[in-house]
């Protein structure tokens, strides 16, 4: 009965009712209407103002800005398993996470590495009792945008994610994300946060221009667009910043109840919740910590240590190397003990639990090791100081 | 509703390439033709509001696939059809005989696309309302939905009597719909609207200018 395309009739009635009906356009709904009763009624029933009037009030209910980016939040993670190449030429396969809501809350589902090493440390003897190996962490990460709804990074499309609030972000690449200032100031400072996974680390450019590199388990709370009086970040775990200088908003990072007031340049925190204390490293500018307003102003090769009691302690010939280790691709160990080590390696593989077996080893290890290879491999390196390791799935036994 | 061609199809070449403004675009063209329609099937704004984010997710994850604004359209139409009868047909399963005669009514194909053609057209009455400068769009929302006098959406808004007027008549230049147009006029034509009505539906070509320039002469 309906022979013709009801989905152009729409379209005719509203040209009708504009006056814009061609001649050709008039004839197909005129025919439509003489096809059948039904058909006038509904034409009809269109007319009416009282039906119109409660269409639109159900279409003015709905918050399509808040529906639009429930979709971008789902559009983000795909059900697929993917392979994605990190950034050092290894094959991960990832597999797909869904819609996660709370930082640092989401799941793997599963993960298997195919590696292709660049240099062979010994072959992996049976006997030797590393069996279920760990691959090295990639680029992951989590958006939470001031919404509240959250993108999860890895899986996202490149190119642009969204844009409001003064700003707009690009995925760049695998593990490069990218604010751009837009022209429309923003009413109000809105709030992103970036978090990192164990396993996971990314790289963001503030819309000031502003480059964060953000280590495993980490968090980073920052400005869409930068409209204030400063520049406020909040960070938890590690971070290395190069902040982009800008005399009349200083840059403020806020570590619980430290903060590092940024006066130039490149920099890096250590502020893990289960390391003794918050290291700042300073390596080229300068930079104050405060804290409950007592104030350390520090020059490049210093590092400020706040332990958990509160004392602020200044070194002044520090590591450079070893603090920026990470964000240069390596582990590296001055004379760490072996829980420090494995506290590292913890958050970049994603080790579920460290288990301390017999006597805990008193050795001192040193040394610098590429984060790129599977947790076997760095065992078998570190197994050269007369200490012995079992990987049990997401469990690493530590054994004299 | 774009009638340039050329438009047409860079925005489908942006969109199967995955331009997420290009999806922006669709979803603000087809969003409420997609719910009001989903709604006249399930009767549930709640779960229609699900079931269109739902579409318009698979549409995305089939972008690649969509060769023009038809099929896109149809595409949605289609998956928020089929979202809605699983969804009727899992109410029918926990309800009584009330649901199903409802159900059953709604799966003859007619209705279908009776409620197509509905939403295509609320649809584009609810854009056409939509395109218009923010402020004047307020004000014919409040003189429309709430039947408000001027001294009325004056006060309200915050503004003067000549300023609301001023958006009337930008209301009833920008609005093509004739029919959201005589909402902007006095009570006295109001009551000789169906006659208008009725005369252009009548003629064998349509009139419209006789019937404007009468509504024009009048206000």
């Amino acid at each position: 009965m309906m022979a013709m395309d009801y989905s152009k009739i729409g379209g005719l009635i509203i040209k009708y009712y504009n006056e814009e009906l061609s001649e050709a356009e008039d004839k197909e709904l005129k025919d439509w209407l003489n096809l059948s009763e039904e058909n006038r009624l509904v034409f009809e029933s269109l007319a009416d103002p009282s039906i119109m009037i409660s269409k639109l009030e159900m279409l003015e209910r709905v918050d399509k800005q808040a529906e639009w980016e429930k979709i971008l939040g789902q559009i983000a993670p795909r059900k697929e398993v993917q392979m994605t190449r990190t950034r050092w030429g290894r094959y991960v396969a990832a597999a797909a996470i869904v819609g996660a809501m709370v930082i640092g809350g989401y799941l793997w589902l599963h993960r298997s590495s195919l590696s292709s090493r660049k240099e062979i440390v010994k072959q992996e003897d049976p006997a030797n009792g590393i069996k279920n190996d760990i691959p090295p962490g990639g680029n992951k990460a989590i958006l939470k945008l001031a919404n509240g709804n959250t993108i999860v990074l890895d899986s996202a499309h490149n190119g642009m994610l969204y844009h409001q609030d003064g700003a707009s972000i690009e995925k760049k690449s695998d593990g490069k994300l990218a604010y751009k200032a837009l022209h429309e100031k923003a009413t109000e400072i809105q709030f992103n946060t970036l978090s990192t996974p164990r396993g996971g680390q990314y790289f963001v450019e503030l819309s000031d221009g502003s480059k964060v590199w953000l280590n495993a388990a980490s968090s980073l709370r920052y400005p869409v667009s930068f409209t204030g009086k400063d520049r406020l970040i909040e960070l938890s775990g590690e971070a290395y910043f190069e902040v982009a200088k800008n005399k009349v908003m200083p840059f403020h990072v806020k570590v619980k109840d430290v903060t590092v007031e940024v006066l130039g340049t490149h920099f890096n925190v250590n502020a893990y919740d289960d390391e003794d204390a918050m290291k700042t490293t300073l390596l080229e500018g300068a930079v104050r910590i405060v804290k409950e307003n007592a104030g350390t102003l520090m020059k490049p090769g210093q590092q400020v240590q706040v332990n958990k009691n509160g004392n602020v302690k200044l070194i002044t010939e520090a590591d450079m190397e070893q603090a920026v280790a990470w964000k240069n691709g390596n582990f590296q160990f001055n004379s760490n003990d072996i829980e420090t080590v494995m506290r590292q390696l913890a958050r970049w593989y994603d080790v579920g639990k460290v288990v301390y077996e017999g006597k805990k080893t008193a050795h001192s290890f040193s040394g610098t090791i590429s984060r790129e290879y599977n947790a076997s491999d760095v065992l078998k390196i570190l197994e050269l100081s007369n200490v012995h390791f079992r990987i049990e799935g997401k469990t690493i036994i530590v054994m004299q | 509703m774009s009638n340039d061609k050329d438009d047409d199809s860079e925005f489908i070449v942006r969109f199967r390439n995955g331009n997420i403004d290009a999806f922006n675009e669709v979803y603000r063209m087809y969003y409420n033709a997609i719910y009001l329609f989903a709604n006249a099937l399930i009767h549930s704004e709640m779960e229609a509001q699900d079931i269109v984010t739902e579409s318009f997710v698979k549409l995305w994850r089939l972008h690649p696939n969509l060769e023009s604004l038809p099929n896109i359209k149809a595409f949605l139409y289609l998956a928020t059809r089929n979202a809605c009868f699983d969804y009727l047909r899992n109410l029918k399963r926990h309800n009584a005989s009330y649901k199903e005669v409802l159900y059953l009514s709604k799966e003859s194909p007619n209705e279908i696309e009776f409620e197509i053609i509905k939403a295509d057209y609320y649809n584009e009455i609810a854009l056409q309302i939509e395109n218009l400068p923010k402020q004047c769009a307020e004000v014919f929302k409040l003189i429309f939905f709430k039947g408000k006098k001027t001294f009325e959406i004056a006060e309200h808004l915050g503004i003067s009597n000549k300023t609301v007027l001023a958006h009337k008549r930008n209301a009833i230049i920008n609005l093509r719909s004739a029919l959201l147009r005589k909402s902007m006029l006095p009570l006295i034509l109001l009551s000789l609207l169906p006659t208008i009505v009725s005369l252009l539906f009548l003629s064998p070509f349509t009139n419209p200018t006789t019937a404007s320039d009468y509504i024009f002469i009048i206000f």
